[in-house]
């Protein structure tokens, strides 16, 4: 009895890996609303994916899929693949390096190759970690798969690699291309980075009129919402920096009442560009408080957290709390080590 | 102590009764989430929750007319902003002027929202907190008062005990009837706001309740001891408290306070036995986490109690057992302060007792005590003085306590270091603020009062990181003493000593900290321990080394042996790098080549660094090598020099990889070398180097300008392109990719120009010298074709250049053109590609004399004159004969003395000549006569007269103006149609050549004496001969 109850259960188990790995031996496209689509893949392009379902080809635009999924994939990449979407980084990588790259081929190795240097990338623009190592992994993806689907993602995140290297040139190059996509978000993210970089450069009347058509636009989606919102405050950080800081306040501080404060990184932008506001009308204060919002309430996005460490550590000191500027220091040390604001003098 | 138990209380009770409001802010925290606007409340109370009281208040009042404003809280915003005001206020000392500032704009604030908000659900917690603070200015005002006001009692004291107990039941009047509103049926269980009102409502009426009874017993306390009124009030808060003990079973919090504060009355009215069962059902009672702070107190109280009666051992094993299960968090809490200060006290009596009875169990009595006062000074706060005026009375200066008796007592070397550590760790954290400070002393938009006042704070912070390291020395010195062979792990002696060292070279005992860890460095050769010492050993000596009045040679000397030590041991390492680095520096200031070079030998090429050494020799080098090629020292020397810098330029090269720290000394380094390659027309080489693989400065420049100077980024482009001209010349690439390039390179330099004052005034220099060294290789390109092409280049670097402000560079520029297009004349014949350039010539020409004229000073005469002859010359050029027959006159009317100027006027008469045959005779005999009726222009007859003159020295000029006149007879002759007129000059032509070739048969040369001959051909053939 006891052996056939094992049997049994051996069989029930057996059955169980061969029903998983019947539904496994499939590529899939996550639709970002829908059941996902089952089947293999016969088109892969920067703009759609054709997936064949039961001998039927289905297309779907990249802007409607959250994910795509090979057949004989290693879990580990799908896991990193949902880390990397939530933005976990980290984890994503961690998950990544348990595959042996040797044991995986084709669209499955250059998914991997594609989310561990894209993670990288975003860990660095965390300042945590190389860039460079980022960079020439995703120069190698976009050299071998210019038609890839990741083609916008490499495009975009070589863009931000390369401007916070100061390569500005070649940071151009890329938003640029990323602004071929497609999709009207990704266009729209692109002309946002691409003011960006202006006002980077110190060039905040090029880059309100970059803006301007992002500003103008009518937005279509909650994403379009989102991108447009940013480009609202990149403008109120140009009028500032053109000297125009009450106006640019007026701006900011309309957009706090009005948005939505879940929004983690509009409201960390929101509050850094308030804080440059307040230090070019001379209120040490109020920039203090305005960064301390990003600080204590909004500073789950690195970039931000680190600009609003930065700029703490220098004006707490001159407010009388130098203790309190040095624990700044230290955490913009400690957690951001590689960023530009830690570097930055 | 009374008073401490007392603030120590009342921070309980609000920690306490926060709990609701901290309840209420949490379901406000998720109501805000997916809310539109700025989370105002969240982010004050982030700013609370951090100590950032100035700043809420600032927000508050900065928010406070937003539109975004939720409506409840607006409607608190003077309760906030009292409360902040408080807060600000609790953290700053007794005596703090701003402090009596901060208390009154909270009493004022609360009593304006106790006024406006009569029906506001908060008024109870207002009135609480106003009632607190006139609680706390009392206290103040008997903490003034001083010791000796307690036989006569402190009037101000029980006015505002008076005042508070007034309020309090004032609050509890209005809070009583909205409980009764609130009871039972009246709330829906459901609706959770309102079930949470009336939970706030009756914790506010019990505390006002609690609060009230203590106003009265405090009042009774702060009068005169013989006022009668005094025992009333103790009894009636007795009664209070009893009351409030006995009807409230649910609120446990309050229950255990009204029981606390009811033993300490019943123990001043002498009621010991109560007091002491009151204090002990405290201490007794068992799960109650959140109130172990009051039986901590209870216990106290209780302790004192006992041993008042002389019962010191049960009182000692009481408190023993407590303390010796303390939990981490709970070591250094005001109530178990409390508690260390009575245990110490009843073990003093207790010793007092024991006297002359049992001398051993006090003596260890004594001994535990003095451990624990040493123990108790080194934690802040208000039990200090106590402390060590206790410790004083054990016949221990506090002074010295302080240096050497605030040290725990350490039983051995590893609490020694555990101990020193923290203390060491602790100073290096205080160290970050310095830096802070120094940046912030340094900046250049700080005011000179707020330096004053960063100076102070960076002077008490620094003389408080001292005190730390001084202490942890200290404690290493007795951990030392006290180490074991047997026992203890040698690598703890290890650590203790190279503590030692570190804190010895922080505390600038320089010398003392060499010492040490030369000695642990030579101790634990080859290993990572002995390594990290030698770093403390060479930062010892860079101290030494940085100071003004440093004897380097001696100093050098003494490093030398450790340095080849650390070279011989750790050849890869960082610290040998760094030593090494010094003697070769040392080496290279004293012009000791050879021992630089011995040095660097020893070092691994892997060694980390040491490419930067590489490069600082090999720079010192090739500047040795320009000086001998300035002194024009022989050759063979030059070159030795030379290639010994290459060596080591080269060894830089390879060892250097390219990052932010690195780019500075990498682009001199293979720019020198570049230069040294070029120097030996290695193109290819040099070109290989700037150009080629990750390493060449123009693979990686552009991304780390800002890493560089720019003067040496510029420097790099220079050399670019004269590299880049060799290579046109060399034939390695064609011009046309070379003007791309050189154009890229000139773009680069004029953005590297802006960035710096003088940096317009290299750039016009580096222009200056490229454009020279680009018209040498022009001579250098025989095909017509190149040529043109290689001119292309030249004209871009020359363009660049002219746009300098200097006149000099200009004229320069024009100059260059001139040249540059009299080269592109196909045997001095003018071609499309001359005349081209002799047009840009011309127009800056131009444009030079325009801006002299409106710029007075500019330009001097002379040197204007000189322009004219250049443009003339360029007129001439571009065949515009008027404008240089103009520009000619413009000089000869000044002085007609001009040989150059007087062959480019009978050249240009010459050439318009072929349109007017008449101005030949102007080209012969010259014309222009003056007011003394002299000729100013001379013609060929007499240029050739005055330079026989100064023959030898003019012979060219001679030669070349008997050729043009016997040319301009043969022409001027051939457009006669009388026979004899024709052939009278055609013999005249003969004639001159004849006579020149009979006076001077090898003229000028064999090209001389071919065109003459030519000529001469040709002037027969037209005679008909």
């Amino acid at each position: 009895m006891m052996i056939r109850v094992s049997c049994l259960l051996m069989n029930i188990c057996l059955a169980s890996i061969l029903v998983s790995a019947a539904v496994q031996a499939q590529d899939r496209v996550f639709v970002k609303q829908g059941a996902p689509a089952q089947g293999t893949i016969s088109e892969l392009t920067p703009a759609k994916v054709v997936i064949e379902v039961r001998g039927k080809p289905q297309t779907y635009p990249l802007k409607e899929v959250r994910k795509i999924t090979f057949d004989k994939e290693p879990i580990q990449l799908d896991r990193a693949r949902e880390l990397a979407i939530e933005g976990k980084y980290q984890q994503a990588i961690e998950e990544l390096r348990a595959v042996q790259r040797g044991s995986i081929e084709g669209r499955v190795q250059q998914d991997y190759d594609f989310y561990l240097s894209y993670s990288e990338g975003a860990q660095s623009l965390a300042g945590i970690g190389d860039p460079r190592s980022a960079i020439r992994g995703l120069m190698a993806i976009d050299k071998a798969t210019p038609n890839g689907h990741h083609r916008f993602e490499v495009q975009e995140m070589l863009g931000r690699l390369a401007m916070a290297m100061a390569s500005y040139d070649k940071a151009k190059s890329f938003f640029e291309a990323l602004e071929q996509s497609p999709d009207a978000t990704q266009k729209a993210t692109s002309i946002y980075h691409q003011g960006n970089l202006q006002l980077t450069q110190g060039k905040p009347a090029e880059a309100k009129a970059i803006l301007k058509k992002l500003i103008d636009a009518q937005a279509a989606s909650p994403e379009m919402g989102r991108i447009k919102n940013m480009a609202i405050v990149l403008d109120a950080r140009c009028e500032n920096e053109a000297g125009n800081a009450k106006q640019a306040l007026e701006t900011l501080n309309a957009m706090a009442d009005r948005e939505d404060n879940t929004d983690m990184q509009l409201f960390a932008k929101i509050n850094n560009a308030r804080g440059d506001c307040y230090q070019k009308l001379n209120q040490p204060k109020r920039a203090v408080y305005s960064y301390l919002q990003t600080d204590l309430l909004f500073f789950t996005d690195p970039e931000t957290h680190a600009e609003a460490l930065f700029h703490l550590k220098k004006l707490l000191v001159a407010i009388g709390e130098p203790a309190k500027a040095a624990q700044a220091g230290e955490r913009l040390a400690k957690q951001y080590a590689s960023s530009v604001w830690a570097n930055k003098k | 102590m009374k008073l401490m138990v007392q603030f120590s209380l009342n921070r309980f009770v609000i920690s306490q009764l926060a709990l609701l409001p901290i309840v209420a802010s949490f379901v406000l925290f998720f109501q805000q989430v997916g809310q539109a606007g700025e989370p105002y409340e969240k982010f004050l109370q982030r700013l609370r929750d951090n100590n950032y009281f100035d700043l809420a208040l600032v927000y508050l009042d900065d928010v406070q007319s937003s539109k975004g404003l939720d409506p409840k809280f607006a409607s608190v915003i003077d309760l906030e902003r009292a409360l902040l005001y408080f807060q600000a206020a609790s953290v700053l000392a007794p005596k703090s002027p701003q402090r009596a500032d901060k208390l009154g704009q909270t009493e004022k604030y609360l009593r304006k929202f106790i006024s406006d908000a009569s029906q506001h659900p908060r008024r109870g917690e207002a009135r609480l907190k106003l009632g607190g603070l006139l609680r706390l200015r009392a206290e103040e005002s008997i903490a003034l008062a001083g010791p000796d006001s307690a036989e006569k009692g402190v009037p101000e004291a029980v006015r505002f005990y008076e005042a508070a107990h007034n309020l309090f039941e004032e609050a509890i009047t209005e809070l009583a009837q909205i409980e009764t509103s609130l009871k039972g049926a009246r709330v829906d269980p459901q609706d959770t706001d309102r079930v949470a009102f009336r939970n706030q409502v009756r914790l506010d009426l019990r505390e006002a309740q609690l609060y009230s009874a203590k106003a009265i017993e405090d009042r009774g306390k702060s009068r005169g001891k013989e006022d009668p009124a005094r025992k009333a009030d103790l009894e009636k808060s007795l009664e209070m408290y009893g009351e409030l003990y006995r009807k409230e079973t649910s609120l446990a919090g309050i229950r255990t306070f009204a029981l606390l504060y009811r033993s300490g009355v019943q123990s001043l009215l002498g009621m010991k036995e109560d007091a002491i069962d009151g204090y002990q059902r405290i201490v007794e009672m068992e799960n109650v986490d959140q109130l172990r702070p009051l039986q901590f107190t209870a216990l106290t109280e209780l302790v004192q109690i006992l041993a008042a009666e002389d019962k010191f051992q049960p009182a000692a094993e009481r408190a023993e057992s407590w303390l010796s299960k303390l939990r981490p968090d709970e070591k250094d809490t005001v109530e178990v302060l409390g508690l260390k200060l009575a245990y110490v006290k009843v073990r003093l009596a207790w010793i007092k007792k024991l006297e002359g009875s049992d001398d051993r169990i006090a003596s260890r009595l004594d001994k535990a005590v003095r451990s624990d006062l040493r123990a108790m000074i080194r934690i802040p706060g208000d039990h200090i003085e106590e402390a060590k005026s206790l410790l004083a009375s054990l016949g221990v200066d506090a002074a010295q306590a302080k240096s050497t008796g605030e040290l725990p007592k350490v039983k051995n070397l590893t609490e020694a270091i555990e101990e020193s550590r923290k203390r060491i760790d602790d100073a290096d954290n205080d160290s970050l603020a310095i830096a802070l400070l120094d940046e912030q002393i340094n900046a250049p938009d700080t005011l000179a009062d707020q330096k004053t006042s960063l100076t102070t704070q960076r002077d008490n912070q620094q003389a408080q990181i001292d005190e730390l390291r001084n202490a942890s020395l200290e404690l290493l010195r007795i951990g030392l003493q006290k180490f074991d062979s047997k026992k203890d792990d040698r690598t703890q002696l290890f650590n203790a000593r190279f503590s030692m060292a570190y804190l010895l070279l922080k505390l600038k005992n320089v010398r003392e900290a060499i010492v040490v860890g030369e000695f642990l460095s030579r101790t634990s050769p080859g290993t990572s321990q002995g390594l990290n010492a030698a770093a403390i050993v060479l930062d010892g000596f860079s101290n030494l080394l940085r100071d003004k009045d440093a004897d380097f040679p001696s100093l050098m000397t003494e490093l030398a042996p450790f340095a080849e030590y650390l070279v011989a041991t750790w050849p890869q390492s960082r610290e040998a790098a760094a030593a090494s680095g010094a003697l070769t520096q040392l080496s290279i200031e004293a012009q000791d080549w050879d021992q630089a070079e011995k040095y660097l030998e020893k070092l691994s090429s892997s060694t980390p660094g040491v490419g930067r050494q590489y490069f600082d020799l090999g720079v010192a080098l090739f500047n040795q090598y320009q000086k001998q090629q300035r002194d024009k020292s022989d050759e063979a020397t030059i070159n030795a020099m030379r290639e010994r810098s290459v060596k080591w330029m080269k060894l830089a090269h390879e060892n250097i990889t390219i990052d932010d720290t690195t780019a500075s000394f990498s682009l001199v380094a293979t720019n020198a070398l570049a230069q040294m390659k070029l120097a030996q027309n290695q193109v290819a080489e040099a070109g290989t180097l700037m150009f080629t693989g990750d390493k060449a400065p123009m693979n990686w420049l552009e991304s780390k300008v800002d890493k560089v100077t720019p003067a040496s980024a510029m420097d790099a482009y220079r050399t670019a392109m004269r590299i880049t001209a060799a290579q046109v010349v060399d034939g390695t690439i064609d011009a046309k990719a070379a003007a791309n390039s050189m154009q890229n390179y000139v773009n680069k330099l004029q953005e590297l120009g802006n960035k710096t004052d003088d940096g317009r005034q290299r750039l016009q220099q580096i222009f200056t010298g490229i454009a020279a060294d680009l018209k040498e290789k022009l001579t250098l390109v025989k095909e017509a074709g190149k040529r043109a092409e290689l001119s292309d280049v030249v004209m871009i670097v020359v363009g660049e250049a002219a746009k300098s402000d200097s006149f000099s560079t200009q004229n320069w520029a024009a100059s260059t053109l001139v040249s540059l297009a009299e080269g592109l004349e196909s045997g001095g014949k003018s071609s499309p590609a001359s005349q081209q350039v002799f047009g840009k010539a011309q127009q800056l020409l131009n444009q030079i004399n325009q801006t002299a004229a409106t710029k007075p000073g500019w330009a001097s005469e002379s040197a204007l004159d000189t322009l004219q002859i250049t443009l003339a010359r360029a007129s001439e050029g571009t065949n515009d004969l008027a404008s240089a027959l103009k520009a000619y006159a413009q000089i000869l009317d000044k002085n007609s003395n001009f040989l150059d100027v007087q062959i480019g006027v009978a050249r240009t008469l010459q050439k318009m000549g072929a349109k007017d045959a008449n101005l030949y005779k102007s080209a012969i005999n010259g014309g222009r006569p003056n007011a003394k009726k002299q000729n100013v222009f001379w013609g060929w007859g007499k240029i050739g007269q005055e330079a026989s003159k100064k023959m030898p020295d003019f012979a060219e000029q001679f030669y070349e103006a008997r050729y043009q006149l016997a040319q301009c007879r043969m022409l001027y002759g051939l457009s006669l149609q009388d026979p004899n007129a024709r052939a009278k000059e055609l013999k005249g032509a003969e004639k001159v050549l004849a006579d020149t070739l009979a006076l001077y048969p090898g003229l000028g040369g064999a090209a001389d004496i071919q065109r003459y001959d030519a000529l001469m051909r040709l002037v027969e053939k037209e005679a008909g001969k």
